[in-house]
């Protein structure tokens, strides 16, 4: 059913197609028409789920936690400082293995007060053994959010789809909603291993002493490493099944690149009309659009770069004392593999300010006049 | 569990963390400190009905859809639902915790209700009660001589009631106006104590057709002869034609007899006594002034009952007190001065003071003095002690005579219908222990009583209180047709459902729900809930979150 909705009903669609079972959920801009989309959902019938009114994300996530660890297929959403409240419970939730999914509508952290777009909310918590994917479109997100539950039920870590806020979250575009009885074959119900259980009570998550923690680190970074080959295969699935393919990331015009830049969540769309541009007038620039983030997709993007002789990253983020973060991962992948590779790292957009078209092409054309950047960071439409 | 098991290999490595067997064996309940366990509290409104009744009980039946088991529970206690859900004060509702978060329960309105329900629809027989061979008198047919004659037949006695009038119910039929109790219900609420084998006979009245020897073959008497006789304080002008006083009047008009007012009828008091005459001379088409000689708030009256007479065109003349009743061979009116509030009298109320000066006269067809009843001890036996007006009886009901227990008005003074129930109901049990030989005094309820900072309102929101519908004023003039209607089934089904049952378990699961153990389950079977000690850490969070205040926490006695 193709209908023209907001990034934030997108969501609401997935996460109703998935047939999630419990949904706590606090609001917070720009997320809240996720949250109040679902409640209409849960109030009319149409989604058969638990709708709990939680006092704070802290506790939507624990609830989350709670839910999955009973077998039940669990979902919240959030942006910013109510991620950053639910960093604790995030731990938990990929170390007790719960394939709980989250919607990350981006927005700037405070202080000062912003409600605006950039990625610094959910790049905070890339440690925390999340899988984190970002969206370029309404239909991606939608997409994202079923694959998502694919992949994480597969490998047993929880996931994060990040979308920008306002730029998706409150922007309306055509989107071909899948119809129930085409999902349910792709997503079957989630039956897992262990959980808990009135009638067979266990202890989850008792203390493990040195002798075995470690090696219990070591699974969880085995499931990041196996979950790149299970979302490939679930992206596969996805396009026999719907017609739509996303991929862990795409080439775009990178070929025979000889500047490509590196995008992720909607500057993406933007950077394609660039490209598309240079392309007109006979200039060998392409694009790498990074959808996953968590786990980094190091050998994917190393085949990519590594024969590229300009990489321009496009950071909406940044590691205060260090760099851009896409671009500290980049140059990480690249080290002693693409010695030949010379790699910008731009930073734009942050809390909220427009990466025009312009933009972009004042990148391309910085990356094109300099041998190197001229440090590890290139501000880009900072006031003189 | 004694078996270590010791990890070698990264494969070997659980990829959780999770016991490989049930954690059963784990008794955490060794850990508690503090011991929640379940307990039935009091609630206010039980506490304030003179019946005791446990009213918490059978609204939760109601409002289950279960009004049969709400009927036999009041019946246990009350045989006059109907009866007292008209003309009950309902100090219930007073005290109803509900009235302090939106409004009181209904519960006078629901009471009707279900005794209605169970008039149309059920009966008792006295099948299964085990006769016992002593046979008990009842002198008096009000509520107070009824229901001690009930609560006897429930016990198995054979019980005779002697009644001065022709017919049975005492105040209730002579004093009560039809309009507030039709006699229908009346009737049928008798006929449900007589068809427990309770035997009536009627115009037999003590110290006059009923003599002592005729009460010898009884084991015990209950003496409920009620307060009959009228205040009659020295009124210039009392004795004309046309000067009335209140329970003469009523019980006239009540007994079918034709009575003429005349246009213009002064009412004197505050008491029920006189807001019934002054709705009843309405009624018969009278102009009607009630003049009372304090404030409209320090009136005896049923407020309700004074709401209603002022809706029907009743006139209020407040701190003015009669002086004389003028008139040549017939009443002509009511000379009265305003007052000003004295000093405080014994009971506390500042007695009222007349203002000279103040004088004015009303015009008047007929007086009706209503300035209160008090027993009439002429005919008590020999030797039976009294004082203050009232025969004496102790907190068992006993007066001075063995085998002679007493109740109600005549015993009390109290006053109202409910009352007088409890204290035949009183009797009853002080008869039963008697006969039985029992020495030890009645149980007594110290249960706590439960106050609205012990219900969790977290669990409950705002509900308008079910109003009742009335006949409108111009359906009331020169009819005795009843005023108040009942409510619909699903109204008092929906208004029970208001009740907190404070301090009574209604099998919520909240207490289930809450457990983070999962050490409260419920057995289906008995209806009740069961607490896993083995396994309960005592956090307390069952008892804290409990709606409704019915269960409790204390410290864990470990070493008794």
């Amino acid at each position: 059913m193709e209908r023209v909705i907001s990034g934030n009903e997108a969501v609401a669609y997935g996460a109703m197609l998935s047939r999630v079972q419990v949904i706590p959920a606090y609001p917070i801009s720009p997320q809240t028409t996720i949250v109040e989309a679902l409640s209409d959902f849960c109030a009319s019938g149409k989604l058969k789920a638990d709708f709990v009114k939680v006092e704070s994300e802290h506790s939507a996530i624990s609830c989350c936690v709670g839910a999955a660890s009973a077998g039940a297929r669990a979902f919240t959403a959030t942006s910013a400082q109510g991620l950053a409240l639910m960093h604790e419970v995030l731990h938990w939730a990929a170390g007790a293995r719960l394939p709980i999914v989250m919607a990350n509508v981006n927005r700037a952290m405070a202080a000062p007060w912003t409600m605006w777009c950039d990625q610094g909310d959910s790049l905070a918590q890339r440690d925390t053994g999340w899988l984190q994917f970002y969206c370029e479109d309404n239909q991606e997100v939608l997409d994202s959010i079923i694959m998502a539950y694919r992949i994480s039920e597969k490998v047993l870590l929880p996931a994060m789809v990040c979308l920008d806020g306002f730029i998706l979250s409150h922007t309306y575009e055509q989107v071909d909603i899948p119809e129930a009885g085409d999902v349910d074959p792709y997503l079957p119900s989630y039956n897992p291993t262990f959980k808990l259980d009135v009638d067979d009570p266990r202890s989850f998550n008792a203390a493990f002493l040195p002798d075995v923690y470690m090696e219990q680190r070591v699974k969880i970074q085995q499931a990041m490493e196996e979950a790149k080959e299970v979302a490939k295969q679930v992206d596969e699935e996805f396009g026999r099944a719907f017609g739509r393919r996303y991929g862990i990331l795409e080439e775009y015009q990178a070929e025979d690149a000889d500047i490509l830049l590196v995008t992720s969540g909607t500057i993406t769309g933007t950077a394609r009309v660039v490209v598309d541009d240079y392309r007109e007038k006979g200039e060998k620039v392409g694009l790498l659009k990074m959808k996953m983030f968590r786990p980094f997709p190091t050998g994917d993007v190393r085949r990519v770069l590594q024969k590229v002789k300009k990489v321009a990253v496009v950071d909406r983020n940044i590691s205060f004392g260090a760099t851009g973060i896409f671009a500290q991962e980049i140059r990480s992948v690249l080290h002693h593999h693409g010695e030949g590779t010379s790699v910008f790292g731009f930073i734009a957009g942050l809390g909220g300010r427009d990466v025009t078209p312009q933009a972009l092409r004042d990148i391309v054309e910085y990356t094109k006049g300099k041998e190197a950047p001229e440090g590890d960071i290139v501000w880009m439409g900072v006031k003189p | 569990m004694e078996e270590k098991i010791v990890i070698k290999t990264l494969k070997d490595t659980p990829f959780l963390s999770v016991s490989l067997q049930s954690t059963l064996w784990n008794k955490t309940g060794t850990w508690r400190y503090l011991r929640p366990s379940y307990i039935t509290r009091r609630a206010p409104c039980s506490k304030a009905c003179p019946i005791e009744q446990d009213i918490s009980f059978y609204l939760t039946s109601l409002a289950d859809g279960k009004p049969e088991e709400a009927w036999r529970k009041i019946l246990e206690s009350n045989p006059f639902p109907s009866t007292c859900g008209r003309v009950c004060h309902h100090p219930c509702e007073r005290e109803c915790n509900r009235k302090d978060y939106d409004e009181a329960l209904a519960i006078n309105s629901l009471e009707r209700f279900l005794g209605d329900w169970g008039i149309q629809k059920e009966s008792l027989d006295g099948r299964g009660i085990t006769k016992k061979k002593e046979r008990v008198a009842i002198i008096g047919s009000g509520p107070a001589g009824l229901s001690c004659a009930y609560f006897l037949a429930l016990e198995g006695y054979g019980v005779t009631i002697f009644e001065a009038m022709k017919e049975p119910g005492g105040m209730l039929r002579y004093g009560i106006p039809k309009y507030r109790l039709p006699r229908n219900i009346l009737n049928q609420e008798i006929s449900r104590i007589t068809s427990l084998g309770v035997e009536i006979k009627t115009g037999k009245r003590l110290g006059g057709d009923l003599g002592p020897e005729e009460l010898k073959p009884y084991a015990a008497v209950f003496l409920a002869t009620g307060a009959w006789a009228e205040q009659k304080p020295k009124l210039p002008g009392d004795d004309l034609p046309g000067v009335w006083h209140g329970l003469s009047f009523l019980r006239e008009v009540n007994s079918g007899k034709k009575v003429f007012l005349g246009k213009r009828v002064v009412i004197v008091g505050g008491g029920n006594t006189a807001i019934d005459s002054a709705r009843v001379a309405w009624r018969m088409g009278s102009k009607v002034t009630v003049l009372y000689r304090r404030t409209k708030a320090d009136m005896p009256a049923i407020p309700d009952e004074i709401e209603e007479a002022g809706k029907e065109g009743v006139d209020f003349i407040f701190q003015a007190a009669p002086v004389k009743i003028t008139g040549n061979r017939k009443v002509q009116g009511v000379k009265y001065l305003k007052t000003k509030p004295g000093k405080p009298d014994a009971s506390g109320r500042r007695s009222p003071v007349l203002i000279q000066g103040s004088g004015f006269t009303l015009k008047a067809d007929s007086v009706i003095l209503a300035l209160g009843e008090r027993a009439d001890l002429s005919f008590l036996p020999e030797g039976m002690g009294a004082g203050n007006g009232l025969i004496a009886i102790d907190a068992w009901g006993r007066t001075n005579l063995a085998g002679f227990f007493a109740g109600g008005d005549a015993a009390t003074g109290e006053g109202y219908v409910s009352q007088a129930i409890a204290s035949g109901k009183k009797g009853a049990q002080a008869i039963h222990r008697y006969l039985r030989g029992k020495k030890e005094n009645p149980d007594e309820d110290h249960r706590e009583v439960v106050t609205l900072d012990k219900i969790n309102l977290d669990y409950f929101s705002h509900q308008e209180r079910a109003g009742i519908s009335s006949l409108g004023v111009s359906q009331r003039r020169g009819k005795f047709a009843e005023v108040h209607k009942g409510l619909s089934p699903s109204r008092a089904k929906g208004e029970a459902e208001r009740c907190f049952s404070c301090g009574n378990c209604i099998q919520c699961n909240v207490c289930l729900m809450v457990c983070p153990d999962v050490a409260v389950s419920f057995l289906a079977g008995e209806g009740k809930y069961l607490i896993d000690y083995d396994h309960c850490k005592g956090c307390g969070i069952c008892a804290v979150e409990c709606p409704r205040s019915a269960m409790k926490l204390e410290e864990e006695k470990w070493n008794e």
